[in-house]
């Protein structure tokens, strides 16, 4: 086998063919592969070599292991070190749940030292909590593993405070958070998010604090649901109003702000002024959900089929029109609609382009009965997007004509609110959308087509 | 009896030996699993993810709603294949209970029941029609396959795919009332399951969503049931409330007047259409049901600038593999074809004689 030195800046593509080599040539050892993962571990302790370098060849090591598959151990060990290599990045999180779902049955069966299994299940843990922001089913895994390794954690004679303190706050919010939770969940979350309060005092860290009593606060709310006792929320709010001194960020403040306007307003019978006193700026979590949803839209890219984030974007945007209705914001249901057609519009088929345009229509209908310009400007902007590729053969000329239509409107709001760089992209769409139907025949619209494209170009040089 | 005819299947087990089940839903009347075909083969054109639909094991012990289960399960094998309609595939008894095997709708980005969407109120009123001229789709296409009705339209039997086609499913499958079902019990279900019951177990719908003449005994029912159900369903899409029969236009109108921004024009027109919907008298329904329907598609294309598609001529696709399976489950639920024509034709009337009967 190669020495690692000499290793660290093959590609991924070459490092297969190294193992495939290395295979058929019977040049190695279970041993070796060992040794190999020992190195690693070394070197990126002393942190010479990049984190990519480190999963490429941590891959290499974990491919080589299951091309001679005759360990179980062995294979279980080089799929840990991938999956620490990997780090909590948005891309790795189904890689790493792979390869934790690989090696920590392994683990179990070896009956490893209380010491070393109460790290396998903290990193477990933390990967399932990853995967839980966007898949609600592991939350079931996150208590599961986060149980188990609070139990080992607290069984050592100086317990580890960061990683009791984060267990405790993630099997907290799991259980408040995991789909079909009954009260007793929600009694162990409030237990559990006290122990992360007490913990974080003691670490002496503001934002530890901050959070965990955010997620008190939450938790407790919940646990109202079951219990028709205002003590609960009243109790919530104080909790809530604790974590305000500790937030530091804006973003911080607001998130509390929002989370005692949603706790506060079934107290009231004024919901929406409640909501608006508590938190101004924000309103409420349906603003939150609706920001959150149109930030992980931006991260989608255009053609980008990311499920998981696609099915955390959708959430967002559903739980934030849910609320919408409670905080009585039609502003927040129109964006939301918007961005679901936006996802719609991603899709494959004519059936999802056509539900989006009903989405678009349904948040224009109401930006332009609440004045705001910009927003109706964009759903026009999506319309024309959507009419424009809306696969349907028959209807092409009168759907290519609305998009022209939805165009025009959009480039003529932006006209007049001077975003010249947008509205001179609606222009080169309408150029586009008269050239297709030049292409079917129409003259005028061939002629139309290539009066804007100059009209572009004139737009470009000023 | 076999003691697993009474079994409730969990996640992971093996139906039959060949279908492992991967979900459960439990319904009022039935049981439905999520099962992955152990035998599954791309040569059989059918999917390997299904759903196995079956009465309650408490309920499956009554011998005439196995047998209604049965005849109702071959009603809908009838049903060719369409684009808004769920397929049925094949009917198969395991361990003496039948099961309806049909396609799956997998849940995309969205929830995949119209139930789901209008809880998480997600049918403003755009997409409430691009909904409801599906679910119509659904009824017309179906209307061409000797299924007199659906008679259990509700948001739950409404699906929807993950390219958001609506896919409408249980089409004549048992629903009894509670009340008969403890009517059976308190007399005993084991004394009378081999020999047949004398308690009649008939179509009223679903409450809420039923037409009223399902429960009364003077009509004949029509489609004129189905139409009712479009009425409250699309009201509840609109509001979230269901408007109960005979809801007159000014009430419904009121109401709407809570959809934000929604102009007086299209709020008339939803208002006139879902009272005469949702009205009592059948024959008022039915009478100007085409012109409602038109109205509502020249709205649709004035809000959105989208034309609601007529019922396609192509919408059926002809699957030689569908017809044998289908031939070989009719063989293997023992009903002639023959049988089963009369039933469909007969199903509702046989039902109300026999209720006339009682009284």
């Amino acid at each position: 086998m190669m020495r690692l030195h000499q290793m660290v800046k093959l590609g991924e593509s070459e490092l297969e063919f190294v193992a495939e080599r290395v295979v058929q040539s019977h040049n190695v050892s279970k041993e070796e592969i060992y040794q190999f993962d020992y190195d690693l571990i070394e070197l990126a302790k002393s942190g010479k070599v990049d984190r990519d370098a480190l999963i490429r060849l941590s891959r290499f090591n974990y491919n080589l292991s299951l091309l001679i598959a005759t360990d179980k151990s062995l294979i279980a060990l080089t799929a840990f070190t991938l999956f620490q290599f990997l780090g909590r990045n948005v891309d790795s999180f189904e890689e790493r749940i792979q390869l934790i779902e690989e090696s920590v049955p392994v683990f179990e069966e070896e009956d490893r030292p209380d010491d070393v299994m109460s790290v396998i299940y903290y990193h477990t843990t933390c990967a399932y909590r990853d995967l839980a922001f966007f898949n609600k089913s592991s939350h079931c895994k996150v208590i599961l593993y986060g149980t188990k390794a609070i139990e080992l954690i607290e069984k050592a004679d100086r317990p580890n405070i960061e990683m009791l303190q984060e267990m405790h706050y993630y099997v907290g919010t799991a259980l408040s958070e995991a789909p079909m939770n009954i009260e007793k969940d929600l009694e162990d979350s409030v237990y559990h998010q006290r122990k992360a309060v007490e913990y974080a005092y003691i670490l002496k860290n503001d934002h530890l604090v901050g959070s965990a009593l955010n997620n008190l606060g939450n938790s407790l709310r919940l646990l109202r649901n079951y219990r028709r006792d205002s003590k609960i929320l009243t109790e919530a709010i104080e909790v809530l109003q604790k974590a305000l001194p500790f937030c530091k960020e804006q973003k911080e403040i607001d998130r509390t702000l929002g989370n005692i306007a949603i706790t506060a307003h079934p107290l009231s019978s004024h919901k929406y002024e409640t909501v608006k006193q508590f938190s101004p700026e924000l309103a409420s979590n349906g603003l939150t959900q609706v920001a959150l949803g149109e930030k992980y839209l931006k991260w989608l890219g255009s053609k980008d089929k990311n499920k998981l984030l696609l099915d955390r974007i959708i959430k967002n945007f559903c739980d934030a029109i849910f609320l919408s209705d409670e905080i009585n914001s039609p502003q927040v249901r129109a964006r939301a609609e918007l961005g679901i057609g936006m996802v719609l519009n991603n899709g494959e088929t004519s059936a999802e382009t056509a539900m989006g345009i009903c989405f678009f229509r349904a948040s224009e209908r109401r930006w332009r009965a609440l004045g705001e310009k910009q927003r109706v400007a964009a759903a026009n902007y999506n319309l024309g997007h959507a009419f424009s590729t809306i696969l349907d053969y028959k209807e092409k000329p009168s759907y290519l004509t609305i998009a022209i239509k939805s165009f025009e409107t959009a480039r003529e709001i932006l006209l007049q609110l001077g975003m010249i760089d947008r509205a001179y992209e609606c222009l080169m769409y309408l150029a586009g959308c008269y050239k297709i139907l030049g292409e079917s025949g129409d003259k005028a619209a061939a002629k139309k087509s290539i009066e804007l494209l100059k009209l572009a170009k004139n737009e470009l040089k000023r | 009896m076999n003691e697993t005819n009474n079994q409730l299947w969990a996640k992971g087990d093996l139906i039959g030996g060949r279908y492992e089940v991967l979900k459960v839903m439990k319904g009022g009347m039935g049981i439905v699993y999520v099962v992955k075909d152990h035998n599954y083969s791309s040569e059989t054109g059918l999917p390997e993810v299904l759903i196995a639909k079956c009465l309650r094991p408490d309920l499956a012990v009554i011998q005439s709603l196995r047998m209604r289960f049965k005849q109702e399960a071959a009603l809908w094998l009838q049903l060719k294949s369409y684009r808004n309609v769920v397929r049925a595939y094949y009917v198969e008894s395991i361990f003496d209970t039948p099961y309806i095997f049909a396609d799956y709708v997998e849940p995309g980005y969205l929830p995949n029941t119209l139930a789901e969407w209008i809880y998480r109120k997600i049918t403003p009123p755009e997409v409430a029609l691009c909904l409801l001229f599906q679910i119509i789709d659904g009824l017309w296409d179906t209307s061409f396959d000797n299924i007199a009705l659906h008679g259990d339209l509700k948001p739950s039997n409404i699906l929807i795919d993950k390219t958001c086609t609506v896919k409408v499913t249980d089409w004549g499958l048992s629903h009894a009332t509670e009340t008969e079902i403890e009517e059976f019990k308190r007399k005993g279900p084991y004394n009378n399951s081999e020999s047949g019951s004398q308690i009649t177990f008939s179509n009223h719908g679903t409450p809420g969503y039923a037409a009223p003449e399902l429960s009364s005994n003077k009509l004949q029912p029509t489609r004129a049931v189905d139409i009712f159900s479009l009425g409250v369903i699309f009201g509840e899409m609109l509001t979230g409330r269901i408007f109960p029969k005979d809801a007159s236009i000014q009430r419904v109108e009121e109401t709407l007047r809570f959809c934000f921004a929604l102009d007086s024009e299209t709020r008339l027109v939803f208002a006139k259409i879902i009272s005469e919907f949702v009205g009592s008298d059948p024959e008022l329904r039915m009478k100007n049901y085409k012109e409602n329907i038109s109205l509502l598609v020249q709205t649709f294309k004035r809000m959105t600038g989208l034309r609601m598609r007529p019922p396609r001529d192509d919408s059926y696709v002809h699957d030689p593999i569908r017809a044998e399976r289908i031939a070989s489950s009719m063989r293997e639920l023992d009903i002639s074809v023959k049988k089963i024509r009369a039933f469909g034709e007969k199903i509702l009337s046989v039902e109300y004689s026999n209720n006339k009967g009682e009284d």
